[in-house]
């Protein structure tokens, strides 16, 4: 292993306290004598910390769904019979319905997941941190406008997500439909690739245009994580 | 080593997120019934029982754990425990030894966090996905170059080492935006 891959997993050994107690004394030698592995870790374990609570976060927003939409199925076998009722229903009215029912029945909106809004916050915030803020505010044609803007500067595929939820929020399907077209085509496997592949796939199937709404739905189902895929069987069970 | 629990453990060593929900659900009962003499408002149980769950996998797959002498419950617990006791002052927990010093759980509270890491955070999300996900790599999983080169398409470990210290440059300067 090179110099630099041995320093990390030395590094890393040392911040999970899993190094014995001989090779801990030998670390915090080095680290008192050697000034440039002393900046190194310090650089490296700041930012570690970083990520670490930004995964953190990301972790319990997705438990926090997970959390709610089993929470809605789990009341026992009276609530069983009865969503089974409810299931034949909403089958039997699809089948005569004009096509955008399953679309007002399945669609909701993508919580914030990325910045966490802190409330009173002062004039320097960011264009892309007042985006956010539109966004949970649910002023979806203002946070469009402004992710919009944030685009320019920054390319990021997560800023790119957002603005099609803006859109599609904003009741602006057919710029959402193509904004998250353009999301996929550029990198189908960004961070919110199950995320966007089911709000196209609603979007298609509002538009009837059902053969690519099933590709997209099947893609949910292939996407890593489990946003949406309960959904999304139970729409491909129905589709025709 | 019960088959099951083996499985599981093999399971969030990899990131498996349905293996993190399977762990949700199975030991929430349990683990509120535990902490609820303590902890009365069903929220905050809540929300100690996800951030719980979400340390416990954190855990397994950064530190690639594997559990021998506890299981995936005690350690759930004893996490869950710790952090009540930082969380909620009045009597100690007495927290007992259930596990092992290899075992320690590496934990970094949002609170903890210096203001020069909150810029860095804040930071962080402005980058394109590309740089977040190539230090992601360095700095969150701890994937050495070749590991990187090995799971992507960068030509060669030089163009993973400049590409990094780009990205980091971008970072910096995004500080002070």
């Amino acid at each position: 292993m090179s110099k630099s891959g041995k320093d990390i997993k030395l590094f890393r050994k040392h911040m999970f306290s899993m190094l014995a107690e001989e090779e801990m004394r030998s670390f915090d030698e080095r680290l008192a004598k050697d000034t440039e592995f002393r900046q190194a870790y310090e650089e490296y374990k700041a930012l570690s910390e970083v990520l670490f609570v930004e995964e953190a976060q990301q972790l319990k927003s997705q438990l926090q769904e997970f959390s709610s939409s089993n929470r809605e199925t789990s009341f026992g076998w009276m609530r069983v019979a009865a969503a089974i009722a409810v299931l034949f229903g909403v089958f039997a009215v699809y089948q005569w319905a004009p096509r955008s029912q399953p679309y007002e029945k399945y669609f909701d909106p993508y919580p914030n997941v990325v910045a966490p809004v802190t409330r009173g916050s002062s004039s320097s915030e960011s264009a892309l941190e007042k985006a956010f803020e539109r966004y949970e505010k649910e002023e979806y044609a203002l946070a469009g406008a402004l992710f919009e803007e944030c685009m320019k500067e920054n390319s990021s595929d997560t800023i790119h997500f957002y603005w099609a939820m803006s859109l599609m929020n904003a009741e602006e399907e057919g710029r959402a439909e193509e904004a998250l077209r353009a999301l996929l085509e550029r990198s189908p496997q960004n961070n919110f690739q199950g995320e966007s592949q089911w709000y196209y796939g609603l979007l298609l199937l509002r538009n009837e245009n059902t053969q690519a709404a099933k590709t997209a739905l099947q893609a949910v189902l292939d996407a890593p994580g489990s946003f949406k895929k309960k959904e999304a069987r139970e729409l491909l069970d129905q589709i025709p | 080593m019960e088959k099951k629990e083996a499985e599981i453990q093999s399971r969030l060593r990899k990131g498996d997120r349905e293996a993190l929900q399977w762990v949700y659900t199975e030991y929430k009962e349990a683990f509120f019934a535990y902490l609820m003499n303590r902890i009365e408002a069903k929220e905050e149980l809540e929300d100690l029982y996800q951030d719980s769950v979400v340390a416990l996998f954190q855990n397994f797959t950064l530190k690639q754990l594997n559990l021998d002498t506890s299981n995936i419950k005690t350690y759930l617990f004893a996490i869950g425990k710790n952090k009540a006791a930082a969380r909620f002052r009045g009597p100690r927990m007495v927290v007992q030894d259930d596990i092992f010093l290899k075992e320690t759980v590496y934990q970094v509270e949002e609170n903890e966090l210096s203001e020069e890491q909150n810029a860095l955070r804040k930071a962080f999300k402005l980058l394109g996905e590309s740089c977040r996900e190539l230090l992601k790599m360095h700095y969150y999983r701890g994937l050495t170059d070749k590991e990187v080169q090995e799971m992507t398409d960068y030509k060669d470990i030089n163009t993973i080492k400049s590409s990094r210290s780009r990205c980091l440059k971008k970072l910096k300067n995004l500080i002070n935006v």
